[in-house]
């Protein structure tokens, strides 16, 4: 029986939330590396389990302050076709400087917003829908930075309103139930720990943006991603 | 009357780890006196995936797999196969409460882990489906218990049952295949868990099948339940003897898992392998003509939804009369079976 023809295959979209605050200078080098070896390293657990990729795409999404920073608080991409755009994503990933932010606090949850409005892919039948996002510092309420000229429309009300639209299994929001998947690399600040305790499906590597972690932790966390549950 | 003993035909075990030594399946297969159990258990790699020092860098679902494996081995030799109990539900909460208390053992003893957090990481969780069959006047009687996406099938003539149903987030076998939803119940150290009871089969001498455990990896990489008996069947009669199906089986499963793959099977009723073979033979016939040669013609994603609706109601056979619900004062329904 040919195993080639059994394959089960995967659509298999990952957005990058990276906090590039000036706080995050220390990180940001190690955060970049992170996230530009994610991909291939998924990649590679993937193939070890053998899930065929079908499709990659990766999306970037660098977050502020929009009160201190203006029209440099959140800086989006579209999804990048990888392998075939994978110059330009790793282009994009190192041209993220680390400035502004103003106070500790910053507007993570507005960048968890916009990754969890992306355009996902719903064409494949199975998926993994991969969220993986890096802060060193706790949030602002969601609505803190409504009085900026930018703030956009549309944006989730409140902390309630997102949690609807990452959704449940009992009631599902946005995102495909089975395909997501939220990978924290935060301190256990709020309101990092809210979501970790209280949204399903997430997983919360309890660090200054990622910083220290082993291959021990990090092989644990693809396995945990790459792995249905 | 015969004997238990002779009245089992063969057993079968394949099992494959995905990575040598890391696997994270499990079984525990057993016959003694008056009862023959088949079970196996799947560690769940995706919410187990935390690593223990102190286990020599094992998983929480490698731990977990051997931790229920184990409570089921002490379960069948100090209740001598639950043989006290009156009804399933109670056999069914002994093994739940043997299960916990390995689990609590393994994470009284399990150390300091990693700074990993989070609703997708859990503590020791496994799958479990056990067949219990047992000795009667009349001939032998089925029960099966199980927790997650592990199941326990029946084969006889009349084509496969399934016995268990999936806990997991998706509609029936098919869909399940397709749309890799999450598991709502398993077998953990840190929440509640069910393992539920079908209703007891009951058979008579004359009336052969085989029933088995197996893991996901052995059915969740074929495109359709229907590819899953056609390779039990096309394997059965391509074999010689027992040893031959057991190795030709094992081949044929590892070349298309994904996943670790274990299963375990018990035949009754035939008397040699050749008859089981022979009573078979015109249901792998029906298989090939009413099944595989369509999708053979048309491999369409609609074409397999429609063929999975005519096939279901014979695989979906013992399904309908469900699970014993968890608080059950009534004594159990028996479902006669009796060949057509």
């Amino acid at each position: 029986m040919g195993a080639n023809s059994r394959s089960v295959t995967y659509g298999v979209d990952v957005v990058f939330c990276i906090d590039a605050t000036e706080s995050m200078f220390p990180f940001l080098g190690v955060v970049k590396e992170n996230a530009l070896h994610f991909y291939q390293d998924f990649m590679r657990i993937m193939e070890q389990k053998q899930k065929k990729v079908e499709r990659l795409r990766v999306r970037v999404v660098a977050f502020r302050d929009y009160l201190a920073d203006g029209r440099e608080a959140m800086l989006v991409t579209n999804f990048f076709e990888l392998p075939a755009q994978s110059r330009e994503l790793e282009t994009c990933i190192r041209s993220i400087e680390a400035k502004g932010g103003g106070d500790d606090p910053e507007d993570g949850l507005e960048a968890l917003a916009y990754a969890i409005k992306s355009d996902w892919n719903t064409e494949s039948k199975r998926k993994r829908h991969v969220i993986a996002l890096w802060s060193d510092d706790a949030t602002h309420d969601l609505g803190f930075g409504r009085a900026a000229k930018n703030y956009p429309r549309g944006m989730a009300e409140n902390f309630e309103q997102l949690t609807e639209w990452w959704g449940s299994k009992y009631a599902p929001g946005i995102m495909d139930e089975s395909a997501k998947r939220l990978l924290l690399y935060t301190p256990s600040k709020e309101s990092w720990t809210t979501i970790r305790n209280n949204w399903n499906n997430v997983i919360h590597y309890e660090s200054e943006a990622g910083q220290g972690i082993a291959g021990f932790d990090y092989d644990q966390i693809l396995n945990a991603i790459t792995n249905s549950i | 009357m015969k004997s238990f003993a002779q009245k089992l035909d063969f057993r079968v075990h394949i099992a494959g780890d995905m990575i040598k030594d890391h696997g994270e399946d499990n079984y525990y297969s057993v016959m003694r006196g008056n009862c023959a159990v088949a079970a196996v258990f799947d560690g769940c790699g995706g919410i187990g995936s935390r690593k223990y020092p102190r286990f020599m860098d094992h998983t929480g679902a490698y731990m977990a797999s051997r931790a229920a494996s184990g409570a089921l081995h002490d379960w069948f030799h100090e209740t001598d196969g639950g043989s006290g109990a009156i009804r399933g539900a109670e056999v069914a909460a002994q093994m739940k409460q043997y299960m916990f208390d390995a689990l609590r053992v393994v994470g009284k003893y399990a150390g300091p882990t990693s700074r990993i957090f989070g609703t997708l990481v859990r503590d020791f969780p496994s799958t479990a489906a056990i067949a219990v069959v047992r000795n009667t006047e009349e001939g032998t009687e089925l029960q099966c218990f199980w927790a997650g996406d592990s199941r326990v099938y029946l084969l006889d003539q009349n084509g496969l049952a399934q016995l268990t149903e999936d806990d997991i987030e998706g509609r029936n076998a098919f869909s399940n295949l397709q749309s890799d939803g999450a598991l709502t119940n398993v077998v953990a150290l840190d929440s509640d868990f069910d393992i539920h009871c079908s209703r007891p089969l009951r058979f008579r001498e004359k009336d052969a099948y085989s029933v088995f455990a197996a893991s996901d990896g052995c059915f969740g990489y074929l495109p359709t339940p229907m590819d899953f008996e056609n390779m039990l069947l096309t394997t059965l009669q391509s074999s010689q003897s027992a040893n031959t199906f057991e190795r030709k089986l094992e081949e044929n499963i590892r070349s298309v898992a994904g996943d670790d793959y274990t299963l375990e099977w018990i035949s009754f009723g035939y008397g040699e392998f050749s008859r089981m073979k022979t009573a078979l033979k015109k249901r792998t016939e029906f298989m090939q003509n009413e099944y595989m040669e369509t999708m053979k013609r048309d491999p369409s994603t609609q074409m397999q939804e429609k063929l999975w609706e005519v096939y279901r109601r014979d695989y979906e056979r013992y399904m309908s009369s469900g699970k014993i619900p968890k608080v059950n004062t009534d004594a159990p329904d028996v479902q006669q079976v009796t060949g057509r």
